[in-house]
């Protein structure tokens, strides 16, 4: 190490430090400048929407002055407006847009190389998307991106043709749960998703991760008419199908789900009778009342606490074999009944609702060799 | 003595490369750290966390708050854990033996009643005295507890969670209303992650109203000010670019989100360590790879947690020195991890980077100032050349300062008025001179300490939110390690 060389760091140094001032003080200058700019562009842009929801002004005029404002402003105006206006006017809107620079630099950036770009697009078609724009979105579901994958997920509460149902099903059927959940979850807000089709599908299932997709797509349906197609996957050999299966049937308070659940009680898996005895507290089914009598005594710790819960759930029925149980009798039963009983309702609601647990996170399968 | 000339130049040509490597892999991690913030802001700026708020996807969270004699400000922490955006979560408060009316308040403020304890033991802890539930807050669980420390209050929170994902939360630490729908984002991305951090900032100088911040601002105060700086780079490049190498050993125990499960099967918390965040993160990452499990340890840099930090040099020597004692006893503890190639990445370049870079600096510092004022003495040094290597040395550190400034200046920019932006910048240049040597200064201390097997925390002296002075802790109390 010579001195010359520390001498060259030095001057190096002195040099970018300079730099980097330089390009924070004129960055923070440049950035207030478009910030300033940027919201004259968005307050002229809400006035003119606001004028436009009153009627005072065109879509097509509004549309104009669209034209004048940069990229992301007019997305986010459009982005805040959508979540206020709906139906026809919406649409009309969406057609003039759709005529804009604003709506080719969408569809560019949809079909750009770089990932956030094509993020952004996503959140554009999430606005104005139209069915002519389903191949583009189905290339969007299928990015080898999945921050754009997402962003593309939330485009098919405006558009779901079968194709992009397909790719949907297909990303979900491939992802790990919380992103399966968030896809299906944005597919029960389509307005017009082809409920014949997906009962189709059920039935045709054979695959588990397509069972496991589709029982978690009608949970968040609800749809009466499903559950004769849910009851058959009761006895499924995957646990996890047989979890989605009692998690699904807590969506439908009939006789016939309070049968399954009760026969799902006895499952050689703790997960799974946990979820059953969850659903027959959500569903209220009192003839349950002796198969939760059982699982209180189940020696797994979360069945216990599910049962009891679901037994303080059905009323008087319920809590008295909860009373009724002594130390003697089973001491973990009854420390259990103890805890339940003494919650008071809200914890028992927040406890034991309908959405509250899922057991399918607590599946640990071995890792594939 | 032209023997023991050539030894000291020789240790000091030494002591300067290892400077100059250690300086080049910062100035790498900075690189790395690059796409990161690039990638993390790109997802920030467009993305609409309002959209996840009514989603059931997202994976409930129990937030895990210990607290120790914080009957000042624990009525409003509670509230604002009780009070963040998140579609599903619970806040499981334990009073930790507190010995003033911690308990008490709440109990009165949240209307508690006691429940049996039929709540599972995973991880065994000091004696617990009761359960309660709110009337009035069905989400919120107080587990009242013998005093165990810190990480014995965290563990029994972890047998008494409900969720798969729980967040470690210092009760004196605010965290920001949107942080956990931050973190969590993380997840339905479709990362296996098995534990993130947020970002720590100063709160000092801010505006604070009921547990909130409401106005970010630069303390006043110069040593609350001048580890702003410190603090930017710690978080801003340090492990963002720790990101990208798969190596992240921290995250902060003042606010971190992990996987129930993968707490559990290491066995929680271990006791008896003066920043068990560090130990924590350590073994997790040994599990991971003994399981071959390909979750990730990740930071995420946009959910923010604010805590309060030292404004005496007193208190603030206490931490430093405390904060080093344990990184001392958790490297010396998991040495078997240094340079091992069946731990990978972490084995092979963030242990011995933290084993050497961090653990051993002060050391090789102090050995520095010893060597260059010998070789002075006996006339083996230049002085031209020991002063250009002194500026050479404070220009790396501003140059590290600046650019982690650029980073926060690019992105969140949360000191929004020039007045802030400049002081900050001036805080950053100044750093070098004086406080730098004195953390030295604590932390050969906490290396001494940590060689005497000391494992106390030492008092800490904070102004909390309120407008009364709070003073938290004595040995082993619950503290907030940044």
């Amino acid at each position: 190490m010579n001195f010359a060389v520390l001498t060259l760091v030095a001057i190096l140094q002195l040099v970018f430090v300079v730099l980097l001032l330089i390009t924070l003080a004129l960055g923070r200058m440049l950035s207030e400048w478009r910030t300033s700019v940027d919201d004259r562009h968005t307050e002229r842009l809400t006035l003119a929407s606001r004028d436009w929801l009153s009627g005072r002004r065109s879509a097509e005029d509004f549309a104009a002055d669209i034209e004048r404002a940069r990229y992301s402003t007019v997305t986010a105006v459009l982005q805040r407006f959508g979540n206020q206006v709906a139906g026809q006017a919406w649409e009309d809107l969406v057609d003039a847009v759709r005529q804009t620079s604003w709506f080719d630099a969408l569809k560019s950036r949809a079909h750009s190389r770089l990932w956030w770009r094509r993020l952004s697009a996503t959140h554009g078609f999430a606005m104005v998307a139209v069915p002519e724009d389903a191949p583009t979105l189905e290339s969007l579901i299928h990015d080898h991106n999945p921050v754009v994958r997402l962003g593309a997920v939330a485009t098919i509460r405006r558009v779901l043709v079968e194709t992009t149902l397909e790719a949907v099903l297909e990303l979900a059927d491939t992802q790990q749960r919380t992103v399966r959940r968030y896809v299906l979850e944005m597919l029960t807000l389509n307005q017009g998703l082809d409920l014949r089709l997906i009962q189709q599908r059920l039935d045709d299932a054979d695959g588990t991760r397509q069972l496991r997709t589709l029982l978690n797509l009608v949970a968040g349906l609800g749809v009466p008419s499903f559950l004769d197609h849910v009851l058959p996957h009761a006895e499924h050999p995957d646990l996890e199908v047989r979890i989605a299966v009692a998690r699904t049937l807590a969506r439908f308070p009939h006789p016939r789900s309070a049968a399954s659940l009760c026969s799902l009680v006895a499952d050689p898996h703790w997960q799974v009778r946990a979820q059953a005895a969850s659903a027959l507290g959500v569903i209220g089914a009192r003839e349950a009342v002796p198969t939760l009598g059982v699982a209180i005594r189940d020696p797994s710790w979360w069945v216990r606490m599910r049962a009891a819960l679901a037994l303080r759930r059905l009323g008087s029925h319920g809590t008295s074999v909860l009373e009724e149980l002594t130390p003697e009798d089973d001491r973990y039963a009854y420390e259990m009944a103890r805890y339940v009983l003494g919650l008071d309702h809200a914890a028992v609601a927040e406890y034991g609702g309908p959405s509250a647990v899922d057991y399918s996170d607590a599946i640990r399968r071995p890792r594939a060799a | 003595m032209d023997v023991v000339s050539t030894l000291v130049a020789r240790f000091d040509a030494a002591i300067i490369w290892y400077f100059l490597a250690l300086n080049t892999f910062y100035g790498f991690l900075i690189l790395l750290s690059i796409p990161e913030i690039w990638k993390h802001w790109k997802i920030t700026h467009s993305d609409n966390l309002s959209r996840y708020l009514t989603s059931e996807a997202l994976p409930p969270i129990s937030v895990l708050m210990p607290a120790y004699n914080m009957e000042q400000g624990i009525i409003d922490a509670v509230r604002s854990q009780l009070t963040l955006r998140y579609p599903k979560h619970e806040v499981i408060v334990v009073n930790d033996g507190s010995r003033d009316q911690t308990l008490a308040r709440m109990i009165a403020d949240f209307d508690l009643y006691q429940v049996p304890p039929a709540i599972p033991h995973h991880i065994p802890v000091q004696e617990v005295r009761a359960y309660y539930r709110s009337r009035t807050q069905p989400s919120l669980l107080v587990i009242d507890k013998v005093n165990g420390g810190k990480a014995d209050a965290l563990n029994a929170a972890i047998s008494a969670a409900r969720y798969p994902l729980v967040v470690a939360v210092d009760a004196d630490t605010i965290i920001q209303p949107d942080a956990l729908l931050r973190l969590a984002r993380t997840f339905v991305v479709g990362k296996p992650v098995a534990a993130a951090g947020g970002t720590i900032r100063v709160v000092n100088g801010c505006t604070i109203d009921r547990a909130r911040v409401t106005r970010t601002g630069l303390s006043e105060d110069f040593l609350a000010a001048v580890q702003v700086p410190e603090y930017l780079r710690a978080f801003l490049f340090g492990r963002l670019g720790w990101n990208r190498l798969g190596g992240n050993l921290i995250v902060s125990g003042a606010f971190g989100l992990f996987q129930r499960r993968f707490l559990l099967e290491i066995g929680g918390y271990a006791t008896g360590h003066v920043v068990e965040d560090l130990d924590l993160v350590i073994r997790l990452h040994k599990h991971l790879r003994e399981q071959g499990s390909d979750h990730q340890i990740t930071f995420i840099p946009d959910p923010v947690a604010w805590t309060e930090v030292p404004f005496d040099l007193r208190t603030l020597g206490r931490q430093r020195e405390r904060w080093h004692r344990g990184l001392v006893k958790t490297m010396v503890t998991h040495r078997r991890m240094l340079f091992n190639p069946r731990y990978g990445r972490v084995g092979l370049v963030a242990f011995p980077f933290f084993f050497f870079g961090e653990m051993l600096a002060p050391v090789i510092e102090l050995i520095g100032y010893i060597m260059t004022a010998i070789g002075f003495t006996i006339g083996a040094i230049d002085a031209n050349f020991a002063l250009m290597f002194l500026a050479v040395a404070l220009g790396y550190q501003m140059l590290l300062s600046t650019w982690a400034i650029i980073l926060e200046e690019a992105t969140f920019r949360i000191y929004e008025k020039w007045q802030d932006f400049v002081r900050l910048l001036l805080y950053a240049f100044a750093e070098p001179f004086g406080y730098r040597q004195l953390t030295v200064v604590w932390r050969l201390h906490g290396c001494w300490n940590a060689m005497r097997g000391l494992t106390h925390w030492g008092e800490m002296q904070r102004r909390g939110f309120g407008p009364e002075i709070g003073s938290d802790g004595e040995a082993r109390a619950t503290d907030a390690a940044a």
